[in-house]
């Protein structure tokens, strides 16, 4: 097994550098001989959504690698849907749709067919005739050389600015993230398939094939914050001067104030989390400028969720808030594998 | 108790009005009234909606004009897309007073479900009341769901943040309705308590200076243009998602959307795509022949063989009234370039 692995690792190499010569016919000679002689050598990918971990994207769901009931990520981890061949790149709110997030071509191509017309209300869509918007959302595919293709779902309505038969080079902009569709978060959806064969484009290796098998990403100049692997996943945190902020809310931009009046009839932390399991243990916990702790929730997780909005804080105390700064942070632990993995983040927010 | 006084105050600013408006020009015991929303009035805000002051099933506004719905007792100030209420538009009380009611709970999706239904929210949506003392209160409806940051009881200072616009009760755009009232009437502040169309007085507006000189009367509002790459819709353009600076080069079409409230039959509409040469590349000319108290409209342009040019696309819109109390010509300019 190691053996092959080896090879097939060198052997993408060694295509990747015959196409850069210009020699991608020799491809499919080296590809007769290769281990996987039936399915084309996959194309190297640009990364599809033309966004910042550190301002506004998070890989949320991976390629599901575990055949039958459950998830594994390509990293083993719980970060995938059942059975999806999707990768999911969510945004952090509706503000960032309305940013227009340029979706781009993965690899050369021609696009293949387009849909759009479906609003970006996610999976609560319904259309004229009550019914539930197709999964993909508004979207675009492209066929690349090989016969692979790639697809691009959950776009924003209207913004697709490609045709059927278009030539596409890597990197061209063919619309914006949105959230049309069943997708638990604004963003992008992407699946790269050939035939029957879907491929995580995060280790090369097919959907279903177990996550323990190491392969080489598709991607080519990821920056290390998008290809960085998180166990638990923080999509956002913030505070607002609202006692119960709600998901949807949350997911339209709001509560996310940078500083918050003393008069501020409450205040709340809270954190947007994807990947939800049972049995995972949460704190959340507020510590005031004289370091008291002016609010905490513990809590143990029953039940599985896409994404789960988690808050505490406090209400008014009657001489108003005392200003300063005030420090919020959540600790989560979760079983993995039989492990438990750990997060323990810190946001700050003034109080004036 | 206090209704009692308030009817006999009432009745004497009706006497007093019309026997000499001029006596009243210390305009009683009100504070002035400051604008409630944190904009600048035809900049990135806009009077659509004035208070109606005719009988019912006509609608008047103060001036006479028709920039207003049936039996609307407010002030809509709107704000420029959803996008600009989601970053946040702050709502001010409008004089010193103290906090007696709110509402935050009705979520920021209108009035009217997706199949054109009426949803049954409280029509004010998310609201703020605000005693000024004198039975004069100000009402803030529509507010963005969780934002309001007073509590009931709170004293707030003129200019004070009372929350955020917002998209809630009756209402499909973003805008803050403000409702004056006076004990048992709503007032419009552009003319004060009492006056009536065709009472001859003169209008005493409770108004700051400030607002005075900013709150130009328009009888129509060219509210909005934008550029798009893609397919153009309504929604779209009230999200604000064409307001980018540039479309990429793959765009197979380049389309011009606008928005204007409150066109009469007669107003003549341009709307206009040029290249920077100065080439018209698509034009059209319409004369309205209704009433329409919103109208949408997009014109495209395709992209020529040779490709799109690398400098700027200019998009020209004019609504012009030739005729009526407010002739008048609004327009815009919007630029967009290609990348190449």
């Amino acid at each position: 097994m190691r053996v092959v692995r080896l090879f097939f690792s060198s052997e993408r190499r060694i295509r990747r550098q015959l196409a850069n010569l210009g020699l991608a016919g020799l491809i499919g000679t080296l590809s007769a001989v290769s281990a996987h002689a039936e399915t084309p050598p996959a194309p190297d990918l640009v990364f599809p959504l033309d966004c910042s971990v550190a301002t506004n994207c998070v890989p949320l769901t991976y390629v599901d690698h575990l055949p039958g009931p459950g998830v594994r990520d390509y990293k083993c981890g719980l970060n995938a849907r059942e059975q999806s061949g999707l990768t999911h790149i969510a945004l952090q709110s509706l503000a960032d749709v309305d940013r227009s997030i340029p979706v781009l071509a993965a690899a050369p191509g021609k696009v293949r067919g387009t849909r759009d017309g479906i609003r970006d209300e996610g999976p609560e869509y319904r259309d004229a005739d009550g019914k539930s918007p197709p999964f993909c959302g508004n979207a675009v595919e492209i066929l690349h050389q090989g016969g692979w293709i790639s697809r691009y779902c959950h776009m924003r309505e209207g913004s697709i600015l490609v045709k059927a038969g278009d030539d596409l080079k890597p990197g061209n902009v063919i619309g914006y993230a949105g959230w049309s569709g069943n997708a638990p978060m604004p963003g992008l959806g992407f699946r790269l398939k050939q035939e029957q064969t879907v491929l995580d484009p995060f280790n090369g290796k097919p959907a279903g094939e177990s996550c323990t098998t190491t392969g080489e990403s598709l991607w080519s100049g990821l920056p290390p914050s998008l290809s960085d692997y998180r166990d638990i996943i923080v999509i956002d945190a913030g505070f607002s001067s609202t006692p119960q902020p709600l998901l949807p809310d949350i997911i339209r931009g709001y509560h996310r104030q940078s500083s918050l009046p003393v008069t501020a009839p409450s205040l709340v932390f809270w954190v947007l989390i994807g990947n939800v399991r049972p049995g995972e243990q949460r704190t959340l916990q507020i510590v005031g400028p004289d370091d008291r702790v002016i609010a905490e929730q513990k809590h143990l997780e029953r039940d599985a969720s896409p994404v789960m909005l988690l808050h505490t804080g406090a209400a008014r105390p009657e001489k108003n808030w005392m200003p300063g700064t005030y420090s919020a942070s959540v600790v989560i632990s979760r079983e993995v594998n039989g492990q438990m993995v750990h997060i323990n983040r810190h946001f700050d927010i003034e109080v004036r | 108790m206090s209704r009692d006084l308030s009817f006999i105050r009432k009745f004497l600013a009706t006497a007093l009005l019309s026997i000499s408006p001029a006596t009243l020009s210390g305009a009683a015991d009100f504070p002035e009234l400051s604008l409630p929303i944190d904009c600048k009035l035809g900049e990135d805000c806009w009077i659509i909606n004035y208070f109606d002051h005719a009988p019912e099933n006509r609608i008047l506004d103060y001036t006479g004009g028709t920039n207003l719905y049936d039996e609307h007792q407010g002030i809509d100030i709107a704000i420029p897309s959803i996008r600009a209420m989601i970053q946040g538009v702050d709502v001010l009380a409008v004089a010193d007073g103290v906090v007696l009611a709110i509402r935050d709970h009705i979520p920021d999706v209108g009035s009217v479900d997706r199949d054109g239904r009426r949803i049954d929210f409280p029509k004010c949506g998310n609201a703020v009341l605000l005693d000024h003392g004198n039975e004069l209160r100000t009402q803030y409806c529509h507010m963005r769901r969780g934002s309001i940051s007073v509590q009931v009881g709170d004293k707030v200072s003129r200019g004070h943040r009372i929350g955020l616009v917002g998209l809630s009760g009756f209402t499909n755009f973003p805008h803050i309705h403000l409702a004056v009232s006076l004990g048992e009437d709503k007032i419009d502040p552009f003319v004060g308590p009492g006056w009536k169309p065709d009472s001859g007085a003169t209008p005493q507006p409770m108004w700051t200076e400030d607002v005075r000189n900013a709150a130009i009367y328009q009888p129509f509002v060219l509210q909005d243009a934008g550029f798009t790459g893609g397919s153009f819709t309504k929604h779209g353009l009230l999200q604000g998602w064409y307001s980018q600076e540039k479309i990429p080069a793959t765009a197979h079409s380049l389309t011009l959307g606008v928005l204007a409230y409150f066109v009469d039959p007669g107003d003549e509409m341009r709307v206009e795509i040029k290249d920077a040469t100065g080439k018209t590349l698509v034009k059209e000319d319409i004369v309205f022949d209704a009433d329409i108290q919103r109208h949408w409209r997009s014109i495209s342009v395709d992209r020529p063989d040779a490709g799109w040019r690398s400098d700027a696309y200019t998009g020209f819109v004019s609504l012009k009234r030739k005729s009526g109390t407010y002739p008048q010509e609004q327009k815009l300019t919007r630029q967009i370039k290609v990348d190449q």
